[in-house]
């Protein structure tokens, strides 16, 4: 019991001292549409992802649907003001301000502000490819079927590229059905459902297995 | 019900004829044209049945393909391949002898062609691999009319091959994935209904499309483990 108690204290103590606990309705992910476009993700052109301890993942998606991950990037929070320390670029000061709960609207000075939208955690294969990215392993991300061709049946999906060239993984969303069970190779994960109604595939030689395992393990306990 | 059925006639059919033809004739047998060694990437496989019918599959690395029409008739150490023509006209006779010259090798020998070396009269075929699942799995598929199209696909992003399978049925298409070297265990179900299965240890099949019926997929993977348990037993 006691053990506990102070673990939790302890906790507590360092968050504060980091003042990332001041404003913990900001953690999560948060994406942008272009001016005009209707707050969907899939209209996003940019995700940021807030993590606890200050980590800012960023996910850039260009027309072609392509997403470029970076994850050396900071953000502090302190009251109502948020700082992001970029490792490239000069650090921004903000103005955090909510709309409801689902829109968090930055204002900076003369600037005019920029309003993000949350991720709601059922965006099912969205929420898949951010929550992989998160794990700092990810270089690229392709949505594909933007022509309509379903791909192994799924009507959405995309191949995640990892820092590494010896495997890649394929997500295939299913909205609204749910797939459970397992298919194994060598005894490792091969297809596996990572959220209700999102499946993961593994491409790459066995391997590449053991790693895939953990990426999307990961996914599902979080 | 189709698969059962197919092999429930042949079994029947099979105590009448041996009588008359080779027993050791029967079976799947493959032209080796490249390098030693079974593939499915460009082969010619002939399967000679007990009720005097051929099924050819052939392979050229891309497009699998099926023909059925064809039979056989065995008398002596002659065999004669039987082709049909158009409804008015005699079918075309192909007669060669053959020899076993073990279990597994199968020798034509062209006598009637005039040929300059002897033998390039000769013809060897071997004996399908009961290790080939993915090729018995095609198989068993033809035998029961359902191969309509099979796009081969050799060291994709998916493993050692994939064949895009279309059935009879225009919407009931599938995806097998064939790697000998792994084993493959377990199904993934969607609503309660299998999408991906294990048809054997070296081959998954994996469900595309929606307007798919249930059973016809289930049908399917029975059709593939019905062929490939077959030629194990055989094997045995």
């Amino acid at each position: 019991m006691i053990k506990v108690k102070r673990r939790a204290l302890a906790i507590a103590l360092c968050l504060f001292a980091m003042g990332v606990s001041a404003n913990e309705g900001i953690q999560g992910a948060w994406f942008r549409v272009p001016d005009g476009a209707g707050p969907i993700v899939e209209n996003a052109e940019y995700i940021m992802v807030m993590r606890p301890g200050g980590n800012l993942v960023e996910i850039f998606i260009d027309p072609s649907n392509r997403m470029e991950i970076f994850t050396e990037s900071r953000f502090e929070v302190t009251g109502k003001d948020l700082t992001f320390a970029f490792p490239d670029r000069d650090q921004s000061h903000h103005q955090i301000g909510f709309e409801g709960e689902d829109t968090l609207v930055l204002s900076s000075g003369s600037d005019r502000s920029m309003e993000f939208h949350a991720l709601s955690g059922k965006s099912g294969l969205w929420s898949a490819a951010v929550k992989l990215a998160e794990s700092g392993e990810v270089r690229s991300i392709q949505l594909l079927n933007g022509d309509g061709r379903h791909i192994l049946g799924a009507p959405k999906a995309a191949r995640v590229y990892l820092d590494s060239v010896r495997g890649s993984i394929l997500l295939l969303g299913f909205e609204g059905a749910r797939s459970d069970g397992a298919v194994t190779r060598q005894g490792h994960d091969w297809v596996v459902p990572v959220s209700h109604d999102v499946v993961a595939l593994a491409l790459g030689p066995e391997s590449f297995l053991p790693r895939f395992e953990r990426l999307v393990r990961g996914l599902s306990t979080r | 019900m189709r698969g059962l059925l197919g092999s429930l006639l042949v079994w029947l059919a099979l105590p009448v004829l041996t009588a008359q033809a080779d027993e050791q004739l029967l079976g799947y047998w493959y032209l080796e044209e490249g390098a030693p060694g079974f593939t499915i990437d460009d082969v010619h496989i002939g399967a000679l049945y007990a009720d005097g019918t051929i099924l050819n599959l052939s392979s050229d690395g891309k497009e699998v393909s099926s023909y059925t029409s064809a039979e056989y008739s065995v008398e002596g150490d002659e065999i004669t391949f039987i082709y049909p023509r158009g409804s008015d006209e005699e079918p075309e006779r192909h007669p060669y002898r053959y020899e076993l010259i073990d279990s597994d090798t199968l020798l034509y020998t062209d006598e009637a062609g005039d040929y300059e070396n002897p033998e390039d009269a000769k013809t060897y075929y071997r004996r399908l691999p009961d290790n080939a699942h993915l090729t018995l799995a095609l198989l068993g598929l033809a035998e029961n009319g359902q191969l309509e199209e099979a796009e081969l696909e050799v060291d994709s992003d998916f493993g050692e091959r994939s064949v895009l399978v279309t059935t009879e049925d225009p919407f009931a298409q599938f995806i097998l994935f064939s790697d000998r070297r792994q084993a493959f265990r377990g199904q993934i179900n969607r609503n309660g209904v299998p999408v991906v299965s294990t048809v054997s240890r070296h081959l998954a099949a994996f469900r595309l499309g929606t307007a798919y019926p249930d059973e016809a997929f289930d049908e399917m993977i029975m059709i593939m483990q019905e062929s490939i348990a077959s030629a194990q037993k055989a094997a045995d």
